[in-house]
């Protein structure tokens, strides 16, 4: 298990990570979520040893590692951009590793076929690592990251620079790896989609401290706070005076759960409106777009204000058309 | 019809000029001298034989120059690289105050007079050294001061790269379990090697020619071909074995050259480089900062204190210090005339070498850059040979060829001349790769605005060029300034330059004439050092090779 505690980083006038605490237990897959800047990086290099923290310690199993050098920590890292050696090839890229270990010749050999195997790339040993597609040279990455078996594997944004569809079904596939190999990961992105579905817990890492933490549920269903229900993307944001569950607010009046009272902010998750013939608001629709399973609509209310929400049953409103909503009770969260 | 012939024909008229201008220059001045070498070796007695070569391999003494030559070749290129390799890393991957400077100053050894060099080592290490130690005429004080010569070129050269080179490769090998010294050897050092081949190969060609140096530290212990060339022809008379020599080095250039190409061909590894902004870094913790400093402070140390001990010691006056030997440069000594003099002619010289320098090289680096295809490409390698060729073999081809059909040998013109022809090389070096960077989207740009071609060179690529046409100007001034192989030969004795005048003052003995060259050479430093810190500011980041 590796345990960080308060870590902090700073360049210059710049704190890129401020007392951050981090846990991560043996097998679990752990995602640190968070926007550009927000530390995301700089974590992962300290705790790779490649970065020395102004202050905070590192230690695994208990025992410290904060005078370990980055070469003895037993983690396996893949880079951003993959950092592929291009004077080596696939195989020899693979290697590196193994040999670094002291393995004999044959065994390496063997190692590389059954990792290479792993990643889909079998027989690709002679290939140079110049002629790979971004796809093939992510596998390559992973394959040498994984290669020496690390005791934790670390990802930085490994599949950022894909193209939509093969993001989609890389992530899937090394959810299926860490899982049936029983990994240690620590994995890094800024997609919560990526996060969402790949990890056993989330980290919301904001300006260097840990915002929120819980399982992909938690998180999406109770966002602790104003910031994280906007980086999730959830903008129906207001403030309300709450009476007995009933909520009055720029948006309408509206029931919530729960036995909050008096003046509070809160959000609506855009998944929890449906349309109906009767409900607490009226509005007109004034934008509509197609996202594969479900339409993201955008409907200004009577009073002005714009509601964004994603509608997955027929018959979705077309543009322009007045609307009565409702909404869900589950999906309103108070964020104060 | 005729609207579209005439820039076609002006092209080709274009195009023939920049073609006929520098041939003809390098032909009259290059080719046909080093013929005329090849011809003196050959025909010696009357008619064709080997008879100076056969003296040349029967002579113990010109076998051991040759032999002499390679070794320390050899071994000053190692120890360059060596010992400059620590600085080529910390340019390359930090930051810290005053770098922009720093990396100027240290070119500034690279393009000091040989002389000058010679001469600040010889205060440093001679016998009245502050060292204590008198290593002049041994082997150490050629090899130091060829490191001293050298450094900037591995800092630079192998810096350059380095400095591009994305530093997650190597995070990568820690990540795998590599130490620091692995992690070098595996990843870093074969990523670097086509940068190492290069400043080495650069390194060997200096110091394979190396004159000036060896003439001063040297003695008459040690001498490179180069030098046994000048002995031969100003000493002995015996022209047709300079001949010999001369053709002998200029085939062992060829070769290492050829065999450089062929190597750098295979090794072109391709990787992402980056800019240089994301890789430089301050340093962090007190392992790192020492490493900078320290190796900032012996850069500053090993290339400082031989200038400022030259410096001292053309202060020196008696027990104490004073301007005596400044003021002594307006009275005739030993130079024959005025030391003074000699800074007057090496200005207008140099002057004139710029001028020549710059209108010949840039046309051929226009012909270069905007004429792909095979007679440009055989254009580039003809440009370089001068540069490889050294100086003496020019200076010494000068002597034997231009005495027909003009009689050109006492022209005051041929001096600079031959200084162009050692700065047209590094001219075309710096103009070619910003003229290639001019994109032609630009031109067409201009072009659909109206311009026609000349006014779209003038208005687009003219500006762009400008800086590295200063910068260009400037090496080309600097070396001028410095040249004494060439000039050695054809400097007539009544018109010195700063160099031959130093080189005088030092062969005849008292501590006047002493004085009197360490402070010739003091302001030939100054001098130098003022015209690279000003390209400096002209630099277009690191654009072009030197």
């Amino acid at each position: 298990m590796l345990e960080a505690t308060n870590l902090t980083v700073t360049f210059g006038e710049k704190t890129a990570l401020d007392g951050l605490d981090l846990t991560v237990a043996d097998g679990e897959v752990l995602a640190v979520l968070g926007p550009s800047g927000s530390g995301k990086t700089t974590l992962l290099r300290v705790i790779a040893g490649l970065q020395v923290p102004g202050s905070g310690s590192l230690s695994w199993d208990g025992q410290t590692l904060d005078q370990v050098a980055a070469h003895q920590r037993g983690f396996g890292l893949m880079f951003q951009d993959y950092a592929l050696f291009p004077h080596r090839t696939v195989g020899g890229n693979v290697a590196f590793g193994l040999r670094m270990a002291g393995m004999s010749d044959d065994r390496i050999a063997e190692r590389v076929a059954e990792v290479l195997d792993w990643v889909g790339l079998p027989g690709y040993q002679d290939r140079s690592v110049g002629n790979l597609s971004g796809g093939e040279q992510q596998r390559v990455a992973l394959a040498r990251a994984l290669a020496p078996a690390p005791r934790m594997l670390m990802l930085d944004e490994p599949v950022g620079s894909l193209d939509r569809g093969l993001r989609e079904r890389l992530v899937g596939e090394l959810r299926h790896l860490f899982v049936e190999r029983g990994l240690t990961t620590l994995y890094v992105t800024h997609d919560q989609e990526e996060a969402f579905g790949l990890a056993d817990r989330i980290v919301i890492l904001r300006n260097g401290s840990v915002a929120q933490e819980g399982t992909p549920e938690q998180v999406w269903r109770n966002p602790a706070g104003e910031w994280v229900a906007r980086f999730l993307g959830f903008d129906n944001i207001a403030d309300a005076k709450i009476v007995a569950g009933v909520a009055e607010s720029s948006f309408g009046k509206f029931g919530i759960n729960g036995d909050v009272t008096g003046s509070h902010r809160l959000v609506i998750r855009p998944d929890g409106f449906t349309v109906s013939t009767a409900g607490p608001i009226q509005g007109t629709v004034v934008a509509r777009s197609f996202r594969g399973g479900h339409y993201r609509l955008q409907v200004a209310t009577r009073a002005g204000i714009l509601l964004e929400m994603e509608i997955d049953e027929p018959p979705v409103p077309v543009m322009g058309e007045t609307v009565t909503l409702n909404i869900d009770p589950d999906a309103v969260v108070v964020l104060d | 019809m005729i609207e579209r012939q005439q820039p076609n024909r002006g092209r080709r008229v274009g195009r023939l000029t920049l073609i006929a201008v520098p041939l003809v220059f390098l032909g009259y001045f290059f080719v046909y001298p080093v013929a005329g070498i090849l011809g003196i070796s050959l025909f010696s007695d009357g008619g064709f034989s080997f008879s100076a070569f056969s003296e040349v391999a029967s002579k113990a003494s010109l076998r051991g120059a040759i032999w002499f030559t390679i070794w320390q070749a050899v071994a000053s290129t190692l120890l360059t690289l060596v010992v400059a390799m620590p600085a080529a890393y910390v340019f390359a991957r930090f930051s810290f105050p005053g770098k922009s400077f720093f990396r100027a100053a240290i070119t500034v050894p690279f393009v000091l007079p040989t002389v000058v060099v010679g001469v600040a080592y010889l205060a440093l290490l001679g016998p009245n050294g502050p060292l204590g130690v008198d290593l002049r005429q041994t082997i150490w004080a050629i090899l130091i001061a060829h490191v001293f010569y050298n450094y900037a070129v591995v800092v630079r050269t192998v810096g350059g790269l380095w400095a591009h080179l994305d530093p997650r490769l190597e995070e990568a090998a820690r990540m795998l379990g590599a130490g620091r010294w692995r992690t070098f050897r595996e990843v870093s050092l074969p990523l670097l090697l086509p940068a190492i081949g290069a400043a080495a190969s650069i390194v060997f060609l200096f110091t394979f020619t190396s004159f000036g140096v060896v003439l001063i530290l040297g003695g008459f212990s040690y001498s490179t071909i180069e030098v046994e060339i000048w002995r031969q022809t100003t000493a002995f008379l015996n022209l047709p074995v300079a001949g010999a020599l001369a053709v002998l080095q200029l085939v062992g250039i060829s070769a290492i050259l050829v065999a450089y190409s062929r190597y750098q061909e295979r090794r072109a590894v391709e990787q992402q480089l980056r800019p240089v902004i994301e890789v430089a870094r301050p340093p962090r913790g007190r392992r790192e900062s020492g490493l900078v400093w320290g190796v900032l402070g012996f850069t500053g140390l090993f290339l400082g204190a031989p200038l400022a001990v030259l410096v001292g010691r053309s202060l020196r006056v008696g027990d104490g210090y004073g301007f005596d030997a400044y003021r002594s440069l307006g009275e005739a000594s030993a130079t024959l005339v005025p030391p003074v003099e000699a800074i007057g002619n090496s200005a207008l010289f140099a002057t004139a070498a710029m001028a020549i320098a710059l209108i010949v090289g840039t046309m051929a680096a226009a012909l270069i850059a905007y004429y792909r295809g095979a007679v440009s490409r055989w254009f580039d390698v003809l440009l370089m040979l001068p540069l490889g060729t050294s100086a003496v073999t020019i200076g010494f081809g000068f002597l034997v060829a231009l005495d027909a059909p003009i009689d050109l040998r006492t022209a005051p013109i041929l001096v600079p001349i031959a200084h162009a022809l050692v700065a047209i090389p590094f001219v075309v070096r710096t103009e070619v790769p910003v003229m290639q960077s001019v994109r032609n989207r630009l031109r067409e740009a201009g072009a659909v605005l109206g311009a026609p071609p000349m006014r779209v060179w003038r208005e687009i690529d003219l500006p762009l060029i400008f800086r590295a046409m200063l910068v260009g100007a400037g090496f080309a001034f600097a070396i001028s300034l410095g040249e004494f192989g060439a000039t050695s030969f054809i400097a007539r004795p009544d018109a010195p330059t700063l160099p031959i005048a130093i080189y005088r003052l030092l062969s005849r003995a008292g501590a006047a004439n002493f004085g009197q060259a360490m402070a010739l050479s003091t302001l030939l430093m100054g001098l130098t050092a003022a015209s690279i810190l000003a390209i400096e500011r002209f630099r277009i980041g690191e654009m072009g090779e030197f």
